[in-house]
């Protein structure tokens, strides 16, 4: 199954860009001028990346990521804008709303990669969360887990002084 | 009076006869009877020889005593001859008619009291009996017909008397009244001709009777005509009403002397003097006025108060001197300065109030003596004060001497020059005072008369013209400025004329090569009666203000273009994007396109198509050739579409920025506000939408780099403006631009539905460094300099707001500044 990535972006030629760019990778693709419009599908459906524009009318990027991050906490969000000040960028950095900051002109390769590493950080965090459930399902496993992994330690030990 | 005579005559007759009687009784003593008969006749015929001569009342007079003394005689004679007692009786008969006679004088009564005497003589000589009655009554008859005669002589005496003394009366009266007037013509004549006053004879109706020739010639009539008017006629109207008073009291008292105002037969007026005497002229009462026309005593007295006002406020120190140098005059100034009242100076020796030493250390006596001698003399003195200090003064000394060359006295003129020295100095102070302050201005001042020659010109000016104040004084303005300074200041000549101040900028090239940015402002300068004595030049160099302007605009430039930067890096980095992204696209799509070529063609070669194709149809399936083949020719248009977005901005941005090239060019407006609008427009498409009316414009002659950020600065504050409107959840706003074209002028409007401007700043927005807009976002510079760039075009920039509703901006742009430089 291919992860779902949203766009958001006013300029419709960068939205056929963008499609274009991500013609034959493995990625389903919603496409929105309006943020209000990516808002209300949303709402209904979940989606595992969300790249967005910043400057928009109606909404900036920022604003429209943080209502994201209010409904799909879970989506990796990406912002693509061909300016913003850096206060800007900073501050969304550190608030972790956003997972990467791309700036346009943003070359294929880089959104491909980009794009590759959020699906890996949603492949890992899946598997974590499942590990996680393992583990409190049953609570023998931990001890077991740790007993292994210092044995393994123990043996690898003198290979590596 | 021929009865007069007569009678005398008659008297005479009756005395020889009783003389013959008498000779004939010759008793007692006929000679002493005799002798009084003789008498008694000679009497009578001197009273009848003078009668003829017309003195009758003295003639019947004489004639009564002859009558009482012979009467007497005759009656001593009979008593002695009878030889009776009566002795005493005779003594007493003798002398009372005699002593009457002489003391009564009129002759009435004397001549009755005789009569009846002699009667009483008469009779007693009767009662005596001692003559034959006969004889008695013969003395009886005789002396009461002598009595009769006298009594008959005296009545006749008083009827010619009463008659005469009328007679006599009219005839003195007429003669004196006569004589009064020929006194009077004569008198009038006389004080006429010798006295200066005018003389009139007034009834007391006021018809003038009589005027001298003086009269004639005060009022400036004829004589003729003068004595037919009233002295109504010569009177000054305003002092008509007092006219009949004064008559009124001219003839109630004897003299009476008031003052009047007179008139000429011309209307003009003088003052008069007038002293009136009432006369009795043959009884009827005239009035006698003495006029003097007393305007020359006005005129005098009105010069003397004058001379002596003069004198008294005259500054300087004016002392009269007699010859025995005591002081006759004091005016005020000498009350001050020397400190001795009038009152106190006057009389009092010069040395005592006025005591004075020469420069040239002569005492008061000796300078007085020098004057006397010389006349005049004129020396620094110092002169001692009441309290005792010394006033030095500027004297002139002069001796007065009368026509005779008589020594009247001296009169010493002293002006105390403490003071003149103290304000010559003070004014010198002031003076090298106002000249330090004018060398430090830091404006170049040039003063020059009418005739355009310089009169003054402080250091600055002369730096500023690379000259020296001394080689500038003197000299004509024309002749020191450069050449084009000359004709701008010609130039200005007529509007100084028309009395305003003129102001001008221009550029000078200094001597070192060096440009310096003058303001010279010109202003004309009267004199202390308001004539024009020249004009007044300030030069101020306003080269650091100028660069610091440019400096400061170049500033505001360069932050609004940075301003725009990061939008303008979005304007051109979204096309960017999906260029970048198509073209990759394309590249694949055309990699794989080719290679399936490839294998088509390896294919054909081989010739074995038809076991190929199922191989080649999955090979095209792989990579999409249909959808390919549809999205391709879509794609390049939105690359092409992205290149010519990213073309037009960079032109927009290369005609924003237009280098400055310091002389205008000629531009077209509308593409300049296409241009700023492009370049602007991350600015503003996501509040606004962009709604232009550009008429067609003529080009207009200006910094074109200037004007666009005129416009680039409204359009942004107008994006803002809408933007604060948009952020409190209002809709999109409007940004309005259009331009026409008008009889003289372009103008461009620019509107907004933004917030508007609060009317309390209306009068700030256009001062530098007044903002709105929080920290960061605007330096308040924009209109600012927006404003001063418009008016260097000579042209206006104004706007209307309404808070809520939007703002206007309009920006007129004059073609004729424009049309005027190119011909320049």
């Amino acid at each position: 199954m291919h992860a779902k990535v949203l766009v958001v972006d006013d300029e419709p030629a960068v939205l056929e860009g963008i499609r274009l760019a991500l013609w034959k990778a493995p990625y389903d693709l919603e496409l929105f001028e309006r943020p209000e419009d990516a808002l209300e599908y949303l709402r209904k459906r979940p989606v595992d990346i969300v790249i967005s524009d910043h400057l928009m009318p109606g909404m900036t990027g920022a604003e429209f990521l943080n209502l994201v991050h209010d409904r799909q906490p879970d989506a990796v969000r990406i912002m693509l804008s061909g300016h913003a000040d850096t206060e800007t960028v900073i501050r969304m950095i550190n608030e972790g709303e956003v997972y990467r900051f791309l700036t346009k002109p943003c070359d294929r390769t880089e959104l491909l990669v980009t794009l590759h590493l959020a699906c890996e950080k949603l492949e890992l965090e899946r598997v974590n969360r499942k590990l996680l459930a393992l583990v409190r399902t049953d609570p023998q496993l931990l001890a077991r887990l740790e007993a292994l992994g210092s044995q393994r330690a123990d043996r690898l030990g003198p290979h590596n002084p | 009076m021929p009865e007069r005579r007569l009678l005398l005559l008659l008297l005479g007759i009756t005395n020889l006869a009783f003389l013959a009687l008498d000779a004939r009784t010759a008793w007692p003593s006929p000679l002493l009877v005799i002798a009084g008969r003789i008498a008694l006749t000679v009497v009578f015929v001197a009273a009848a020889l003078l009668a003829r001569e017309g003195n009758g009342a003295r003639v019947v007079q004489e004639t009564v005593r002859a009558l009482a003394l012979g009467t007497a005689l005759s009656f001593g004679a009979i008593v002695k001859g009878t030889g009776g007692t009566s002795g005493p009786y005779f003594a007493f008969f003798s002398v009372i008619p005699i002593v009457f006679t002489m003391v009564v004088p009129d002759d009435v009564p004397a001549a009755v009291i005789i009569s009846v005497l002699s009667a009483l003589i008469g009779v007693l000589s009767l009662r005596g009996g001692d003559h034959p009655l006969t004889y008695s009554a013969f003395w009886c008859v005789a002396y009461a017909s002598s009595g009769a005669y006298a009594v008959a002589g005296a009545l006749l005496h008083c009827r010619f008397r009463w008659r005469e003394a009328e007679a006599q009366q009219g005839r003195v009266a007429r003669e004196r009244e006569r004589l009064e007037r020929e006194l009077l013509r004569q008198r009038l004549e006389f004080i006429g001709s010798q006295v200066n006053d005018i003389l009139l004879l007034v009834t007391p109706d006021g018809a003038i009777l009589q005027a001298n020739d003086r009269a004639a010639e005060a009022y400036g009539y004829r004589g003729e005509e003068l004595v037919r008017l009233s002295i109504r006629d010569l009177r000054a109207p305003e002092t008509l009403g007092e006219v009949t008073e004064q008559i009124r009291v001219s003839l109630a008292q004897k003299k009476h002397r008031f003052q009047t105002i007179h008139r000429r037969r011309d209307g003009s007026t003088f003052p008069v003097d007038v002293s009136v005497r009432p006369l009795d002229l043959g009884g009827r009462s005239v009035l006698q006025s003495i006029i003097r026309d007393v305007s020359e005593e006005h005129r005098a007295r009105a010069a003397a108060e004058y001379q002596s006002m003069l004198l008294e406020n005259l500054h300087d120190v004016v002392v009269g001197l007699g010859p025995d140098l005591n002081v006759t005059a004091w005016n005020h100034a000498a009350e001050r300065v020397l400190g001795f009242k009038r009152e106190e100076a006057m009389g009092r020796p010069g040395r005592e109030v006025a005591s004075l030493v020469s420069a040239e250390g002569l005492a008061f006596e000796e300078v007085f003596a020098k004057a006397a001698s010389e006349g005049r003399v004129r020396s620094d003195i110092k002169c001692r004060t009441r309290n005792g200090e010394f006033v030095p003064m500027e004297s002139t000394v002069v001796a007065l001497r009368g026509s005779e060359g008589a020594l009247l006295g001296y009169v010493a003129v002293g002006r105390d020059i403490s003071v003149r020295r103290r304000a010559q100095e003070a004014l010198q102070a002031s003076q090298e005072k106002l000249r330090r302050i004018l060398d430090t201005a830091d404006e170049g001042i040039w003063v020059v008369d009418v005739q355009g020659v310089t009169e003054f010109a402080n250091g600055r000016a002369a730096e500023i013209f690379g000259l020296t104040v001394s080689e500038m004084l003197g000299r004509p303005f024309f002749e020191l400025v450069p050449e084009d300074l000359r004709s701008i200041a010609r130039a200005d000549l007529e509007s100084l004329a028309r009395g305003e101040k003129t102001k001008r900028a221009f550029k000078l090239r200094r001597s070192d090569g060096s440009e310096i940015h003058l303001v010279h402002s010109r202003s004309i300068l009267r004199g202390p009666g308001g004539e024009v004595a020249g004009s007044v030049s300030v030069f101020t160099d306003v080269t650091a203000q100028r660069r610091a302007l440019e400096e400061l605009q170049q500033a505001q430039k360069l932050e609004a273009i940075g301003r725009l930067a990061a939008g303008i890096a979005h304007e051109i980095n979204t096309p960017i994007q999906f260029i970048g992204d198509n073209t990759h696209f394309l590249a694949d799509a055309f990699a794989d396109a080719a290679g399936l070529l490839q294998r088509y063609r390896a294919v054909l070669a081989r010739g074995r198509a038809a076991e190929a194709e199922e191989d080649l149809e999955r090979a095209a399936q792989e990579i999409e050739i249909d959808e390919v083949l549809r999205e391709a020719p879509r794609t390049i248009a939105r690359t092409l579409e992205g290149v010519r977005r990213v073309a037009t901005i960079v032109r927009a941005m290369k005609e924003f920025a237009h280098p400055e090239q310091g002389e205008m060019v000629a531009t077209d407006l509308n593409r300049a506000i296409r241009a700023t609008l492009e370049v602007a427009r991350n600015e503003y498409k996501y509040v606004a939408d962009i709604e232009t009316d550009l008429a067609e414009l003529p080009l207009v002659m200006c910094h074109a780099g200037d004007i666009n950020q005129v416009f680039l600065n409204v359009i942004v504050n107008a994006a803002h403006a809408i933007e604060t409107v948009v952020k409190k959840g209002g809709g999109r706003g409007v940004l309005r631009v259009i331009t026409r074209c008008e009889a003289n002028e372009v103008t461009v409007s620019i509107a907004d539905t933004g917030c508007g401007i609060p009317e309390q700043i209306h009068d700030k927005i256009f001062e530098p460094f007044f903002t709105t807009k929080e920290v960061g976002r605007g330096t308040g510079q924009g209109l600012a300099i927006a404003r001063s760039i418009v008016a260097k075009h000579g042209g206006v920039m104004s706007f209307t707001s309404n808070v809520g509703q939007g703002t206007t901006f309009l920006i007129r742009l004059p073609l004729a500044h424009s049309a005027k430089r190119e011909a320049a």
